[in-house]
């Protein structure tokens, strides 16, 4: 991750949830080479699943509604993080725009 | 961030605030030479806040330190970060972490143990003291403390890099056909015939403001002490003019002559005062048009 897109995540008008969906579903899938992204309704649902490992029988997950999942998507839109390529039924395809090879890992 | 740190961030297990915290608090202010950070719980808290645009119905979310807490025993407890070195609150210290699993200075040397020496803009090697050093211990040497602390993208000072060693070669160039190659700083200029002569094609043969106009160009802020070469005053001097908001003389001229033309009931009263007068018009007026 390069400078540019830690201080894209790190505004503090960028919903807290969006940098966790950026980091879970889309930059851990792209390189500098293949900026594009291709996931399901469902993998964006499962990506912001919380499953508690420490407390006991009150273990439960945590999910969030679909509604949330295309907030967060829109929030990382406008912080310039995302480009919506295209939808093809259920898929989405997604442009990661910060990506580069230079900088930090 | 490495494929190691965004495989533990997508843990089931990892509260999604935890994530979060690493990214923003953790992972950005990590030093890249040793892997440390070391950040108070406020400070932690405060890079958790969240303020929703204008007009949501969302209120500003600031986690307690409590919850702060809890978020970072929770990276502790996937390998992500490790304490270091517990905080003093009597003597006003943070606690110091390391991220366990980030990519640092030393890591890099150690996996790839160098084959590259880049010569600098003078033309000598850098020589570093250690034998084998990667690119970017290079580049750490050249920017000093800065990249040290590892804020610095190695893209900007790559640019940087090569921007230095296009100018070495312009001027390696310029006194190779110069002997008498100089680099005056603004306000040692003068307003010599090549100057003069782009500013011709701007203000015209008004020399007067040509000359005022050249002293508050060298004598700008930014000019006044800089050192250039003469041609790149040169190229700096056109987009001076270019940017000049300074009409030429011949358009303000007609700005004048528009501005004095008379009202047209006032010029109709005058047409008729001269008939009146029996002296009619043998003028023409402009404003009849």
């Amino acid at each position: 991750m390069n400078q540019r897109e830690f201080q894209a995540l790190g505004a503090s008008e960028l919903d807290p949830m969006a940098v966790v969906l950026y980091v879970r579903v889309f930059r851990s899938r792209v390189s500098a080479e293949h900026p594009d992204v291709t996931t399901t309704r469902y993998e964006l649902e499962r990506a912001m699943e919380f499953q508690p490992g420490s407390e006991g029988y009150l273990r439960r997950v945590h999910r969030v509604t679909w509604k949330r999942v295309m907030e967060l998507e829109r929030a990382l839109i406008l912080a310039g993080l995302l480009e919506l390529l295209h939808i093809d039924g259920d898929r989405r395809m997604y442009r990661c725009l910060l990506i580069s090879d230079r900088g930090h890992e | 961030m490495n494929q190691q740190e965004m495989n533990a961030l997508k843990q089931a297990e990892l509260d999604p605030m935890a994530g979060m915290l690493y990214v923003r608090g953790f992972r950005y202010y990590m030093n890249y030479a040793t892997g440390e950070v070391s950040l108070s719980l406020s400070r932690l808290a405060q890079e958790l806040e969240y303020h929703p645009p204008l007009r949501s119905s969302r209120k500003v979310e600031r986690p307690s330190t409590k919850r702060v807490r809890t978020l970072i025993q929770n990276l502790v407890d996937s390998g992500l970060i490790a304490l270091k070195k517990s905080g003093d609150a009597m003597k006003n210290e943070a606690a110091v972490y390391v991220c366990v699993m980030a990519t640092t200075d030393k890591k890099r040397r150690e996996k790839a143990p160098l084959k590259q020496v880049r010569p600098n803009p003078q033309g000598h090697e850098l020589d570093t003291g250690q034998g084998h050093v990667d690119g970017h211990s290079l580049n750490r040497v050249d920017k000093g403390v800065q990249a040290e602390q590892g804020h610095i993208g190695e893209h900007r000072e790559n640019s940087r890099q090569g921007h230095i060693s296009e100018r070495s070669e312009i001027y390696k160039r310029e006194i190779a056909r110069d002997p008498n190659f100089e680099q005056p700083c603004g306000r040692d200029l003068t307003l010599t015939q090549p100057l003069m002569a782009i500013a011709f094609r701007r203000y015209g043969q008004n020399q007067h403001l040509i000359e005022n106009e050249f002293e508050s160009f060298r004598l700008h802020k930014s000019h006044r002490t800089t050192q250039r070469s003469l041609l790149e005053w040169q190229d700096e001097w056109k987009r001076w003019i270019a940017r000049s908001n300074i009409m030429n003389p011949t358009s303000t001229q007609r700005g004048n002559h528009h501005a004095q033309r008379q009202h047209p009931a006032a010029a109709i009263l005058d047409v008729c005062e001269r008939y009146a007068s029996g002296q009619p018009g043998t003028e023409h007026d402009d404003t009849d048009d």
